[in-house]
């Protein structure tokens, strides 16, 4: 009997090596972090930085960026030229491109793509991208096929936008696929098709034979690692098990500059963290208490809790980097500098208004609440804030950490004080900024309408010159600015840090990777 | 003879002293000269304990005093343990006492379920509950029921059974004396004899009850906390405190204390626990 | 153990697992609001058109009639987070990893834990010390401390094993370790209180005094009393190794069933919360009728007694 169980046990202490060994995924060639899971494969609907790195590897747009200075350059279209200052774009596709199951790609599909993309039942956070565009498919007497792109304004920067993901051809199949949902396999036209996904675990994508410059493509797989952990990521890749890595943690910064010259890369980026600020909430309404709120921050104090390349921030719209500051506008229109004195009487006179209406201020007070996403970065940052409001300004915020999809739910809904928000320019150009708050847009969340601000961003679209442009783009700013529906904090930073053996990457203020331009050195 | 007649008694004279200077540190926080639990020390960041000058147990990141923290975090985690303990006996007791006390087929079926219960993984049970909850916070948030009450709620009533099961044996025990047959036979409702003769009599075993959960509670807590699902920040309890040293461990910076500390508070205050536990339990026999 | 007391005992356990999935389901439907609520504004027929598709508009017994049947497959519908994967897909992917930690650990737990609580038991004095005093020590630990300094050492002042991540059997170690040692120490205890008593008993030392060598006497008349109070603690040992694990798993990044639970469980994704707790449910039930399985075999006394 006694061997029974000899050999039960033998078998038990067996299983669990055999069951690892099976499940065992093997290293793919390159192994990113992701900094989360990408959740939303499909291009219409993803947004943030992990579903964009995703994306540059399975989707390829008309254009593609160069890697040092993000300028655009021909992929899927042979060539591209714009007449009339950008109101008018032509591409010209390649011939005989194929998706990833050989199927033909042409001109149709990018076009169906596109109106899926506009479609309000997509709901596709991008849809404004083609706002008032007239998209025409022409055939030349030499066969191949040209897609014009009217705009009602100038749009000096759709080439860089084709190169993005909203912007790629989307197969038939994913097309028709009941929102939310993906079809198996995923047909995709990209430098990679996606080979396995484990949720929560990792993305894997290889080589797509059929992609036309397939042969450049050196890195035969890459996997996406779903961890959102910035010290799990620093642990992974100074283990070798990572070779790229989104975001590293303050305190490592030194050490790594020290030690790792190599392979970290802090650079600018063009990227702002703010907080959203919603105008519908009952104590918000206020305009006094938002300045309170707003200028009771000290963003350098922030900045330094923060670490890494983070800049305080007194706007939305970040410096462009390599060019000179844009202008800091006169103190008095700027209402959102630190200053705890005069946030101190901001809140006096808010008290006093709420005890005028019959409330009690503390109570009232006390229900103020910063949404934050869940995540260490993001705690970190809320009891920052939390500590200087109390500091300045006697305030005891609370503060709600809901996951992701969740809280940008909440945000939508109107559920929410205070939100911290971010967002990574997606081309060069104050816009990207600013046109999520047109009054009623999806992005805009915070219960924001000027007609002004509208008119404003609608003049600088039709602007004929680019001074024009900033100068109205600026006005718009202000005008946001003014209204403290956004308490602007910090420009974000680059923190990456990428193997020394890998070839072909650059820092980049969008932080963005072209995976099929890497390589390894041999 | 065995070591267990003639226990030594040090091991209980440290146990108890640890627990009171622990309280009364814990309590006395606010008048000592330690920075505020939430104040971010810009100058100080990450900081090595200094032992006898500040910071004297070191700093975390972002400059938050770490003494200052842990000891908030004993007032939450042994708050917790206590009323968790409590609610576990509140539901358990009754329970067993009432099927000791009916015996026969409503006892066995009650101990069926009960036995029911034990294949049934009740963290997870109760995770999924406390996720289901989450869904109506406002309502819950209206009636007053905040996240606190429904987490001590939650982790008392994973430590229900085996306070039922002591209340069950020592009520079958007590049914057998003199004085409880003298109750039923005078006419007494059961109710009446379980309020009046039964429960009274039960409060040493209770006692010891109490003394033998409440480290499980502490330590579900700090388990539910390190998970992120139990008290929530800007509140400190060690589990929070462990959580973040764990996550802050990497190879290049040096910041074992952040992990080492709320480590040692925890293991140090369920040892002494267990040990008193133990000892009294030993009494009672 | 009879045929009919396994059926039994295989009955209750059905009847367990039904009764946990039946209140999960109606608990998770009966929260506010369906699962697409918190998506993107849909239009009222692609809104209609989803639910129809996953059977949300039918009555409640219908849909329950169709969880019952998904049951049967393990089929537990889509994650309400992961909208494009389905339950049984993320359950499939994660849940040889977690009974791979599990395996593992229960394995070291079971030989380690035998062995130090027989040799303490027969050697006595200082290692019997050590043994008592280290498991008393290792139970007042919670498992992410355990970890924790696992970590610092292992992985990065010797730099042996990987900190984290899931790549292979070198993954596993330390994770084995965390989970195995305090259930090593519980068991150590018990196996040593099982032989106590019978190397005290009078069988034993009339051995001894035959001539009988240590060894043999362990194998014919200590292990297999020792070993009952072992197994009876399967049940609650696999309990615990199950609860450990939701740690475990965090701590070590490992994509097993017990993250996806805790994750679960924070994000709200009801469905994959549910297909995780009847997974759980099922194999905890399963450990236990293998204790109870083992334990009827190596003390008959104790089929009587129950």
């Amino acid at each position: 009997m006694l061997r029974r169980v000899r050999r039960a046990l033998a078998g038990f202490a067996l299983l669990a090596p055999i069951v690892a060994f099976g499940c065992v995924p093997g290293r793919a060639e390159l192994v990113v972090v992701n900094g989360g899971d990408a959740a939303l494969l499909d291009p219409h609907l993803g947004t943030s930085a992990a579903e964009a790195r995703v994306a540059a590897a399975l989707h390829a747009g008309l254009t593609r960026l160069a890697p040092a200075t993000l300028a655009p350059l021909p992929d899927l279209a042979e060539e591209f030229n714009s007449e009339e200052g950008g109101r008018r774009w032509l591409f010209l596709l390649r011939p005989s491109l194929t998706w990833s199951d050989g199927s033909p790609l042409c001109a149709e599909d990018f076009r169906a793509s596109w109106e899926r993309l506009r479609l309000p039942a997509t709901g596709a956070p991008y849809a404004s991208w083609l706002d008032g565009a007239a998209i025409e498919i022409r055939l030349r007497p030499d066969g191949r096929e040209e897609i014009a792109v009217e705009f009602p304004g100038a749009r000096p920067m759709f080439a860089e936008m084709t190169a993005l993901w909203p912007l790629a051809p989307v197969h038939a199949t994913l097309r028709a696929a009941a929102p939310g949902t993906l079809p198996a396999p995923l047909v995709t036209a990209g430098p990679y098709l996606l080979v396995r996904r484990a949720v929560r675990d990792r993305i894997r994508v290889a080589r797509n034979p059929h992609f036309w410059r397939a042969e450049s493509v050196a890195l035969g797989s890459l996997d996406f690692l779903a961890v959102e952990s910035q010290f799990t990521a620093l642990n992974l890749f100074l283990a070798g098990e990572a070779d790229y890595v989104p975001s590293v943690p303050r305190l490592a910064v030194p050490r790594l500059l020290a030690e790792h010259a190599d392979a970290f890369r802090p650079s600018p980026q063009y990227a702002s963290l703010f907080l959203r600020v919603n105008l519908r909430h009952p104590l918000l309404a206020d305009r006094d208490l938002r300045c309170a709120l707003a200028r009771a921050l000290d963003r350098t104090a922030l900045a330094e809790a923060l670490g890494g390349a983070r800049q305080p921030a007194e706007r939305l719209v970040p410096p462009l980097p390599g060019t000179s500051r844009l202008p800091v506008p006169p103190p008095t229109a700027a209402p959102l500098g630190f200053d705890p004195q005069a946030a101190r009487a901001h809140l006096a006179a808010a008290r006093a208004r709420l005890a005028a209406s019959g409330e009690d201020p503390e109570r009232a007070l006390a229900a103020l609440e910063l949404l934050v996403p869940a995540s260490e970065l993001n705690r970190d940052l809320a009891a920052a804030l939390r500590e200087q409001w109390k500091t300045h300004l006697g305030l005891p915020v609370r503060i709600l950490a809901l996951e992701g999809r969740e809280a940008r739910a909440a945000e939508r809904a109107g559920e929410y004080a205070l939100s911290r928000s971010s967002w990574v320019g997606d081309y060069l150009d104050p816009e990207t900024f600013l046109a999520p708050f047109r009054g009623g847009g999806p992005g805009n969340r915070t219960g924001f309408a000027d007609p002004r601000y509208d008119a404003c961003l609608d003049a600088a679209a039709a602007a004929r010159d680019a001074a024009e442009r900033a100068a109205q783009l600026e006005r718009a700013e202000r005008i946001l600015l003014e209204e403290v529906a956004v308490i602007p904090l910090l420009t974000d930073a680059n923190l990456e840090l990428v193997a020394p053996d890998l070839q072909g990457f650059f820092p980049n203020p969008r932080g963005h990777v072209d995976w099929s331009a890497l390589a390894r050195r041999p | 003879m065995s070591s267990a007649q003639h226990p030594r008694r040090w091991p209980q004279r440290l146990a108890l002293g640890w627990l009171i200077a622990l309280a009364a540190l814990a309590l006395a926080a606010p008048w000592l000269p330690l920075p505020d639990v939430e104040l971010m020390d810009a100058q100080a960041r990450l900081k090595a304990p200094a032992w006898n000058a500040a910071p004297v147990l070191g700093t975390d990141p972002l400059g938050r005093d770490l003494a200052a923290r842990v000891l908030a975090g004993a007032r939450v985690s042994l708050l917790v343990g206590v009323l968790g303990a409590l609610v576990a006996l509140l539901v358990g007791v009754p329970y067993g006492a009432t099927a000791g006390l009916l015996g026969g087929r409503a006892d066995r079926s009650m101990m069926r379920a009960a036995d029911a219960l034990e294949s049934v993984p009740m963290v997870v049970i109760v995770l999924f509950l406390l996720a289901l909850l989450q869904e109506y916070r406002a309502e819950l948030a209206a009636l007053g029921i905040g996240r606190m009450h429904v987490f001590l709620a939650a982790v008392g009533l994973l430590f229900w059974l085996p306070a039922a099961r002591v209340a069950r044996a020592e009520t079958l025990r007590l049914r057998g004396q003199a004085f409880v047959l003298a109750a039923q036979a005078g006419g007494a409702p059961r109710r009446r004899v379980l309020a009046r003769h039964v429960l009274p009599n039960l409060a040493p075993s209770i006692g010891t009850l109490l003394m033998l959960t409440l480290p499980r509670v502490v330590l579900m807590e700090a388990f539910l906390s390190f998970l992120g699902l139990g008290v929530e920040p800007p509140a400190v309890s060690w589990g929070i405190l462990a959580a973040d040293g764990m996550a802050a461990l990497n190879p290049l910076v040096d910041c074992w204390w952040l992990i080492a500390v709320p480590s040692f508070f925890l293991v140090a205050s369920l040892w002494a626990l267990d040990v008193l536990a133990r000892a009294v339990a030993a009494r009672e026999r | 153990m009879s045929g009919g007391r396994l059926l039994r005992r295989c009955g209750a356990l059905l009847l367990t697992v039904l009764v946990v999935h039946a209140l999960a389901f109606l608990l998770v439907r009966g929260t506010r609001g369906g699962p697409f609520d918190e998506e993107r504004e849909l239009a009222p027929e692609v809104r209609a058109a989803l639910e129809e598709r996953f059977g949300l508009r039918r009555p409640l017994h219908e849909q329950y009639f169709t969880a019952l049947a998904g049951l049967a497959r393990c089929d537990f519908g889509p994650s309400l987070r992961y909208r494009d994967t389905s339950v049984r897909a993320i359950l499939a992917d994660s849940l040889p990893i977690s009974l791979a930690v599990g395996a593992g650990a229960l394995t070291i737990a079971l030989l380690l834990g035998v062995a130090a609580g027989l040799g303490a038991a027969q050697r006595g004095g200082f290692a019997e010390a050590l043994v008592l005093g280290g498991s008393t020590l290792l139970l007042a630990l919670p498992g992410f401390v355990l970890a924790g300094a696992a970590v610092l050492f292992f992985s990065f002042r010797l730099g042996w094993l990987p900190p984290a991540g899931f790549g292979g059997v070198r993954h596993l170690l330390l994770p084995w370790l965390c989970l195995g040692l305090p259930l090593a120490a519980q068991i150590a205890r018990l196996a040593h209180g099982g032989a106590r008593e019978v190397l005290a008993s009078a069988a034993v030392r009339a051995a001894r005094a035959r001539g009988l060598s240590r060894r043999a006497v362990l194998r014919h008349h200590v292990l297999r009393p020792a070993l009952v109070p072992v197994a009876a603690f399967f049940g609650p040992a696999a309990a615990a190794a199950l609860t450990g694990s939701l740690v475990i798993e965090q701590v070590f990044a490992l994509p097993g069933l017990g993250t996806h639970f805790v994750q679960a469980a924070l994000n709200r994704d009801f469905t994959l919360a549910l297909g995780a707790t009847v997974v759980f449910t099922a194999l905890l039930g399963l450990c236990t009728l293998l204790s109870d399985l083992m334990l009827a075999r190596l003390d008959p006394r104790a089929e009587a007694l129950t």
